[in-house]
């Protein structure tokens, strides 16, 4: 059965070749992109019927675009701010009951202390890929976990 | 009360019933005891009467209470006059005596014969008599007209002291009201206190015909028996016993009320302190003596001085406590100010600046605790064998010489240690712990924030105990300088790390620049000379877009390094005229179309008719910063704009300048907002909660960016569409 892939970037200019690059890498992969958290989580429901096999997230992730009848963000948005929306959004995965087993790659430009800075640790269902490595690591992370959730 | 009105059947005549009833009952105030004495004298035709009472159990009455002569009184021998033997007799039979009913030569007082003697039965149940003295012999009328004025003089005895004692509180009462209204927020002044409460002294020895009245009172009970003299009225030169400079209860028991002939004193007490006593003397001469019937009289007095002194010492405290409190908010207000602006230069340890900081603080301890004899501030010097030694900064007052480490140099390594305040007052342990030999307390608080310490304050005085809010100040005074180093430090280690991200980031520019800027000029080389499909050019385009970026934020890490180090860009300006400017324009314009999302539709869009109108104006400007300016502006278009919007990039003339003007459409900016946009760090709350990336600092640079270039930076916001506008001097 081909693997359902979400990515979660707001870049256009690295969305696109991430795509690009995971459906050569993976045959027959069904890659969905999202581009804001707010994005991701009216999606979530949808994610719920439909489980996704691997996430891959951004973690400097934009709440929304513009536009003039934009609703404001949840609070916890509000407080928790840009810099680590892709942890807030691995946490609402691993949180959830249907989607807690889903693997999530935290990919970003970050580096993994980071990340961990002031005690903080990713949550159970992610690992770290850094965007400063090649392609090919990230790719070879993803098959791997899409390997270990099919057996 | 028995009725006073003269009846028919009694033999005196009514002048004299209304004379006695005058002196007990005037309206206008009561009259004395010896008021009394002379109307039954006068009445039996006497030329002198005194009136006598025996002391509890005595089989004698010993004690004159009182003696009236009709004429110049005699000196007073000053000693104790015994009854004559007639009185003593009328005392022993309870009934009338006459110098006939006994033997012997004829008996005398104050050089007078004795007439006769009655005897009298006091109303508190103590028994005396009236002896009535005259030369010629007295009438049997006289006699008769003295005994039935006699049988009324216990109870007239009784409402006169009824009446006198109610007199006495109400003017005492009086005295101290005017006290309260003289000072009605804050205690009275010791020496105007003073002077009510010899006002009270003089209404009591006048009432209680007494030559001296004192009042002893200490201040505190610490005090122990000892009650200082407080306020006196006395004959100046008469030697008594309330004109020594203080008093103690014997054997240390407190004072007691007591009568004692020629002295009565009661304690003052106010609940179950006994804050002195008042003594009341008939020394000088007097051969009048104090009964216990008087001390009633003595009682409401003192109650209400020593009421009145417990309330000025409370109203003392907390006043004492309020002027510490605001001395020591004054006190810290202006250390603050201090620390302030010492901490604005260099963070820098500096010894001198240490050491005025300590001594203004150690000025506040001295001033807000002024019992403190000898104050010092040490600091933690570390050292290669111990994890830090205390040194001494700063001190005020004596003790220098006696202990350079400071007072108590051990309990301060203690307080140290155990980052705890602590204090002696045990004159041994005082010792132990090296207090110095005149220390009576010695206090050590730490110098510190939270679990850090950085020394100690220690103060000592000679007082026995530990002055009140010491140790709060000490505290209060102690978290100051512990807030002080530390911010210091903080500031160091700021300042050390600040310095070197500023050079780092100017490192990195250098080296990220560079290498970016050489691959934007040979992509851009490919694509003027290659031809490619559109994918691959597009692709190509988007190389160059980033690298561009990626350019400018090398730049503006660059320029935010040397801002943040206080160090303004320097322009490095060449003239350029419309062509240059075009180009410009038009490359800033693609980059930015090509780093946006083409899901959101904005359209980057340069008005070359608009640009075209400038003809042949030349400007004045470093290329590269226009660049980086553009380049900013455009992101924030790019970034806060609505989808499928245009954002106008155009240039025009304005009073003689030239202005680029970058129009959008999109999150909109509050008019009283505009000017905070080119604040550090700033970025409106509907930006911020909308897309969330972004630091506030590309507005900022571009400010500083276009006045090194002699322009100046606008913000139009109206509605949701505002034009950024970059305004340049023309040449």
């Amino acid at each position: 059965m081909a693997p359902y892939i979400v990515i979660v970037e707001d870049d256009h200019l690295q969305e696109g070749p991430l795509k690009e690059y995971l459906s050569d890498a993976i045959a027959d992969a069904d890659i969905e992109t999202l581009c804001t958290e707010q994005e991701f989580r009216q999606r979530l429901p949808a994610l719920r019927e439909r489980v996704p096999d691997l996430v891959v997230l951004d973690v400097m992730l934009r709440w929304t675009f513009p536009t003039p009848d934009a609703l404001p963000p949840p609070q916890d948005v509000v407080a928790g701010g840009y810099y680590r929306a892709g942890l807030r959004c691995a946490r609402l995965l691993a949180d959830d009951p249907k989607l807690g087993a889903v693997p999530v790659v935290l990919y970003t430009i970050l580096e993994r202390s980071d990340l961990e800075r002031d005690g903080e640790t990713l949550p159970e269902n992610s690992i770290y890929v850094g965007k400063n490595a090649e392609l090919d690591v990230l790719s070879r992370k993803v098959r791997t976990l899409l390997q270990t959730r099919t057996r | 009360m028995t009725s006073l009105a003269p009846r028919s059947s009694l033999r005196a005549p009514s002048r004299w019933w209304h004379q006695l009833a005058l002196v007990a009952l005037n309206p206008e105030g009561p009259g004395a005891l010896g008021d009394l004495t002379r109307v039954l004298g006068q009445a039996a035709g006497a030329e002198a009467a005194v009136l006598w009472e025996a002391q509890p159990g005595g089989c004698t009455p010993a004690l004159m209470l009182s003696r009236w002569l009709d004429g110049p009184v005699p000196p007073d021998s000053g000693c104790p006059v015994p009854p004559d033997p007639v009185t003593d007799h009328a005392f022993q039979i309870r009934s009338l005596a006459l110098p006939a009913d006994l033997s012997g030569d004829p008996a005398t007082l104050f050089g007078l014969p004795v007439a006769a003697a009655l005897p009298v039965d006091y109303v508190d149940g103590a028994a005396g008599a009236l002896t009535l003295l005259g030369a010629d012999e007295l009438s049997a009328g006289a006699f008769d007209v003295a005994a039935e004025l006699v049988e009324i003089l216990p109870e007239l005895r009784a409402t006169l002291r009824e009446r006198q004692t109610l007199a006495l509180v109400q003017a005492c009462n009086t005295i101290l009201h005017d006290a309260d209204v003289e000072a009605p927020e804050q205690p009275l002044h010791r020496e105007r206190l003073r002077a009510h409460l010899e006002h009270v002294c003089h209404l009591v020895a006048q009432r209680l015909e007494c030559t001296d009245v004192a009042i002893f009172l200490q201040d505190t009970p610490a005090a122990g028996d000892r009650y200082p003299l407080f306020a006196r009225c006395g004959q100046p030169g008469q030697e008594c016993p309330s004109s020594r400079e203080s008093t103690s209860a014997a054997e240390g028991a407190p004072p007691r009320a007591q009568v004692d002939g020629a002295l009565m004193e009661l304690p003052l007490r106010s609940g179950n302190q006994v804050w002195g006593l008042i003594r009341c003397t008939r020394a000088g001469g007097s051969s009048l003596h104090f009964t216990n019937s008087d001390l009633p009289l003595l009682h409401p007095v003192a109650a209400a001085v020593a009421q009145y002194w417990r309330s000025w010492l409370h109203r003392r405290t907390i006043s004492a406590e309020n002027d510490s409190w605001r001395q020591l908010a004054a006190g810290i207000s202006d250390l603050n100010r201090l620390l302030a602006r010492e901490l604005r230069g260099n963070a820098a340890w500096d010894p001198r600046r240490e050491q005025r900081v300590c001594e203004a603080a150690l000025r506040i301890v001295q001033d807000v605790v002024p019992e403190s004899t000898w104050l010092v501030v040490s600091r933690t010097e570390r050292t290669s064998s111990s994890a830090g030694r205390l040194v001494p900064v700063s001190s005020v007052g004596a003790g220098q010489q006696a202990s350079p480490a400071g007072p108590g140099a051990a309990l301060a390594e203690q307080v140290f240690h155990t980052r705890r305040q602590s204090w002696v007052t045990d004159p041994d342990e005082l010792a132990r712990v090296g207090a110095g030999p005149d220390a009576g307390w010695l206090l050590c608080t730490p110098v510190g924030v939270g679990d850090r310490v950085y020394g100690v304050l220690q103060a000592t005085g000679p007082t026995g105990e530990l002055p009140a809010n010491s140790a709060q100040a000490c505290e209060i005074v102690a978290d100051q300088l512990g807030l002080y180093r530390h911010l210091q430090q903080a500031q160091l280690v700021l300042q050390t790390s600040m310095r070197s991200q500023a050079e780092t980031m100017e490192d990195l520019k250098h080296q990220l620049a560079s290498p970016l800027r050489t691959a934007t000029d040979r992509t851009d080389l490919v694509l003027r000379s290659g031809r490619f499909d559109t994918r691959a050019e597009a692709q190509l385009k988007a190389v160059r877009g980033l690298c561009r970026k990626a350019s400018r934020v090398a730049l503006s890490a660059g320029v935010f390094a040397a801002l943040s180090r206080g160090k303004q860009p320097t322009a490095k300006t060449e003239l350029i005229g419309v062509d240059d400017l075009m180009r410009l324009l038009i490359a800033g314009a693609d980059d930015a179309q090509v780093l946006s999302n083409p899901m959101l539709g904005i359209l980057f869009d340069v008005d070359r008719d608009a640009v075209r109108r400038l003809g042949r104006r030349l400007v004045d400007v470093d290329t590269s910063f226009l660049q980086q300016c553009l380049g900013n502006v455009l992101d924030n278009a790019g970034k806060y704009g609505y989808p499928n919007t245009r954002v106008r990039i155009g240039a025009t003339v304005i009073g003689g300048q030239l202005a680029i003007e970058v129009t959008s459409t999109g999150i909109p900016l509050d008019a009283k907002d505009a000017a905070r946009c080119l604040q550090r760090n700033w970025r409106g709350e509907l930006a911020r909660n909308t897309t969330g990336e972004g630091s506030g600092i590309g507005l900022w640079i571009v400010d500083h960016l276009i006045r090194s270039m002699n322009g100046t930076v606008q913000l139009c916001p109206a509605a949701d569409t505002t034009t950024v506008r970059l305004v340049l001097p023309l040449a």
